[in-house]
């Protein structure tokens, strides 16, 4: 299901909420366990069982963690095994079919794909890469003996199914909740955090990213090297303030969902778009993703307390790991090798002269960000190519135009919502309480507008 | 505890107004019985699906489910004005696909064609050329609004080359087909009223203007238009208004011409007169033209001014909608009229076997030609 749907708002938040709230405090998981089964099954039953045997192996496997605390290679054995299983189903429904078309190209063999299927359709179970993520942290911190084994299992499904971050994001560790999964209240002001926060991030996605994904659409579905360069730098800046809105909408409503249930999910995204160099725009981009790569990749393979040529190893294992885990095709590998080179280049030299000036900076971020998602949108290498040329070499017509006149108003709106102006300005109006009422009464029957009358409303994460 | 928060929340007015609203309107939602009609967007609306285990583990049940929540929507209507107005407020020339035009027209934004289809059907058009040697046939593509009334495109929006297309469709056709290229005369009305503001059709005289250039092609007498009573039926709202519900469009007025028959059949069944007209009370109102679009209509009327001396002329109209206004005037250059929709038929030979006909015409719109799915049967 999705949180920017008719039946998400009216039939699923209204009886899970008021279940929940009604229920005493001892079954008020086992309720979120079960809403958050139905809430992956819906439009998807075929992989739930996959998912459901990674949370009990990986449950089994903390408890015998636990118990054979003193036998060392007992204990690895047990952690390989549920980390080759966990990660195993990963591999095998995201990846198997981008090495079989590899050592096909390679070899000339003609495996034939795993997945895909007549339309070369390849369906992921739905947040895989997502829940993943999330239980392999719960798994290595009971192994590194970090955190204690969870005991009880709807607590542990609990953890891993919460929906507000099911299939989407952030990445929320098990660390990051353990002790709102056994004890939490819903405070008011957590209530009047959670509804604010949820509408924002539906207003993100609906009003925002929906509108002016219109136009990277219309870019595509004419054709790269049909557009002239003005329209095609149109559409590709639609597209990063797409994927932007569209990815932070959806954490924003699943951290307002989370504390309207009595849960502190981590934020995800701070403004990415106003940094000043790549290295601060990844600390400020799917910041639970980063940090998850640091702590369990990144420092366990020695950090950069290590030697200049492993540092590199290291840097190229994130980062090509990043790239890979966003989809199983070479472009995002390219696209997380093309942050490293850069990040690279800031970590030598640039990076001090980028935080020494104001607009250069950004305009070297801006357009080396927007250059990244022209790698990331386009994962056939030739049309990747055609673009570029669109982009590189100038191309006239008249076509942008027309485009500029419709979406002009709404791409100064989503720059405009890229800054923490708004958020300078709610700190100011926090006492007026009635006017945040207004404005969020606007954008939520605006949402509601746009959802009934819906012509697009992708959810982008298939590839994830 | 329950006051206490409610006293707490007081600080969050947001917090209860959200949560009212979600309540009150999901239990308004449920309570309403549903429509299986909008007036608004002219289409049936999805009702609730049936459940069945494979529907349900396919995944098909709950696309139905989502579907049918959105088009049972409480105060839909209103939700989609709000829509459309906010698209406006944003300065945007369109909404669903739909653009705005100068003069309250609205155009279909075609800026590209389905390649594989279009191709397709060509390959079948020509095959049935090819397949009736001896018939003559003659082949008549429609510009959509856009491409005559161009000056009304907003500026920079390129769409596909409508004139240019059907120029190469011309081309190449064997001995046994004529072309009757269209583009002129409309092109030269292009200020008077031949295409509806709202609707995708051409209008009642934008049709006639077709049976003109038909006629003087083949040197027969055209209808006479001043000579025929003629109605008008206002507050036409068409296809692309029920798709892009602007606010403040602007009515179309549907102009239907009362020509004298003899028998209308249609499917086989007799009907009284050309038009269907309590569709003209409806929103659906171009339905009237010729009862809508049925398999097989045969109009015998005593009107044609091209008699031939000893012989009963025929012609058959193969078409879609677009034929619907145009096939009465034929009765002024024919004995009998056929009319086939390709969509409602099994296949053509069973029409071209049929019987003698001094003439076929095959007549599409543009669009419609090179996205339709049923030209395959022209083979057959």
């Amino acid at each position: 299901m999705l949180f920017s749907s008719l039946l998400f708002l009216f039939r699923f938040i209204p009886v899970v909420f008021l279940v929940y709230y009604i229920l005493p405090f001892r079954y008020k998981n086992f309720w979120l366990l079960l809403s958050s089964l139905f809430f992956y099954a819906w439009g998807e039953p075929k992989y739930f069982p996959i998912m459901l045997s990674s949370i009990l192996v990986n449950y089994v496997a903390a408890l015998l963690l636990e118990r054979f605390r003193e036998r060392k290679n007992l204990r690895r054995g047990v952690f390989i095994v549920s980390l080759i299983f966990t990660v195993g189903w990963l591999l095998l429904f995201k990846y198997t079919d981008f090495f079989i078309q590899n050592i096909n190209a390679v070899t000339g063999l003609a495996i034939p794909p795993f997945l895909s299927g007549p339309g070369g359709k390849v369906m992921l179970p739905l947040g895989i890469s997502f829940y993943t993520f999330q239980i392999l942290s719960y798994t290595i911190d009971v192994y590194r003996g970090k955190v204690r084994a969870e005991h009880n299992f709807v607590n542990f499904g609990t953890f891993v199914t919460l929906f507000p971050q099911l299939i989407a994001g952030p990445i929320v560790k098990y660390t990051d909740i353990n002790e709102e999964l056994h004890t939490r209240t819903v405070t008011p002001q957590m209530l009047g955090d959670g509804v604010r926060l949820f509408i924002m991030g539906l207003g993100s996605k609906v009003l925002l990213a929906n509108n002016v994904g219109a136009l990277w659409d219309t870019v595509t579905r004419l054709g790269y090297a049909e557009v002239s360069t003005p329209l095609a730098w149109l559409g590709l800046i639609a597209y990063s303030f797409q994927i932007y809105f569209d990815f932070s909408g959806y954490s924003l409503m699943a951290i307002g969902l989370g504390k309207c249930l009595g849960f502190n999910f981590p934020q995800n995204f701070n403004y990415p778009y106003i940094s000043k160099s790549v290295t601060e725009f990844w600390r400020r981009w799917h910041m639970t993703l980063g940090s998850w790569f640091r702590e369990y990749v990144y420092i366990p393979l020695g950090g950069n307390r290590v030697g200049r040529v492993r540092l590199y190893l290291n840097l190229f294992v994130v980062w090509f790991l990043t790239g890979f885990w966003h989809g199983a095709n070479w472009n995002f590998i390219f696209w997380g090798l093309y942050f490293l080179v850069l990040l690279v280049i800031e970590k030598t030299f640039l990076l001090r002269r980028l935080e020494r000036s104001r607009v250069l900076s950004r305009c070297y971020l801006l357009f080396a960000v927007v250059i990244s998602w022209a790698l990331f949108a386009v994962s056939d290498l030739s049309s990747l190519g055609a673009l570029f040329g669109r982009l590189f070499s100038l191309h006239g017509g008249e076509d942008w135009v027309y485009y500029l006149r419709n979406y002009g108003v709404t791409l100064l709106l989503c720059a405009f919502f890229s800054t923490p102006l708004l958020k300078k300005w709610y700190e100011r109006i926090q006492n007026r309480r009635w006017l945040i009422t207004a404005g969020l009464a606007a954008v939520l029957s605006l949402c509601v507008g746009y959802l009934v009358d819906a012509t697009y409303n992708p959810f982008l994460y298939f590839n994830f | 505890m329950l006051k206490k928060t409610l006293r707490a929340l007081r600080e969050y007015p947001w917090v209860i107004l959200f949560a009212l609203f979600i309540l009150s309107y999901t239990v308004l939602d449920m309570s309403f019985t549903n429509k299986s009609y909008s007036e608004l967007e002219n289409r049936p609306l999805k009702t609730r699906p049936k459940m069945s285990f494979s529907a349900l583990m396919s995944g098909d049940y709950d696309e139905k489910f989502d579907a049918y929540i959105n088009d049972q929507f409480f105060g839909r209507d209103g939700w989609i004005t709000l829509k459309s107005r906010t698209e406006s407020a944003l300065l945007k020339t369109e909404n669903n696909e739909i653009v705005y035009g100068k003069d309250g027209y609205l155009f279909k934004k075609y800026d590209r064609i389905d390649g594989e289809k279009y191709q397709a059907n060509e390959r079948y058009i020509r095959e049935f050329f090819e397949k009736y040697p001896q018939q003559e046939i003659t082949f008549c593509v429609v510009p959509n609004s856009y491409e005559i009334l161009k000056d009304k495109l907003p500026a920079g929006l390129s769409l596909v080359d409508e004139a240019a297309e059907i120029e190469r469709l011309y081309a190449g056709l064997p001995d046994n087909v004529t072309a009757q290229n269209v583009y002129p005369t409309l092109w030269e009305h292009r200020d008077d009223y031949i295409y509806y503001r709202t609707d995708h059709h051409w209008t009642t005289y934008g049709a006639y203007l077709a049976v003109c250039a038909y006629a003087g092609e083949r040197g027969m007498i055209p209808p006479p238009l001043e000579a025929i009573d003629s109605q008008k039926v206002p507050n036409f709202y068409g296809t692309y208004f029920s798709k892009a519900k602007k606010a403040g469009a602007k009515a179309d007025v549907i102009t239907y011409y009362e020509v004298p028959v003899r028998s209308v059949t249609v499917a086989d069944e007799e009907r009284d007169g050309l038009y269907d007209l309590q569709k003209f009370e409806t929103r659906d109102k171009y339905a009237a033209f010729l009862w809508g679009n049925n398999n097989r209509t045969v109009i015998e009327s005593d009107q044609n001014l091209n008699k031939v001396e000893g012989k009963k002329t025929r012609v058959l109209l193969i078409k879609d909608s677009y034929g619907n206004c145009f096939a009465p005037f034929l009765c002024y250059l024919y004995d009998e009229v056929v009319i086939a929709d390709l969509r409602y038929l099994p296949k053509a030979s069973d029409l071209m076997e049929d019987g003698q006909y001094d003439d076929v015409l095959l007549m599409y719109n543009f669009e419609s030609l090179a996205s339709d799915g049923y030209l395959a049967k022209l083979r057959y």
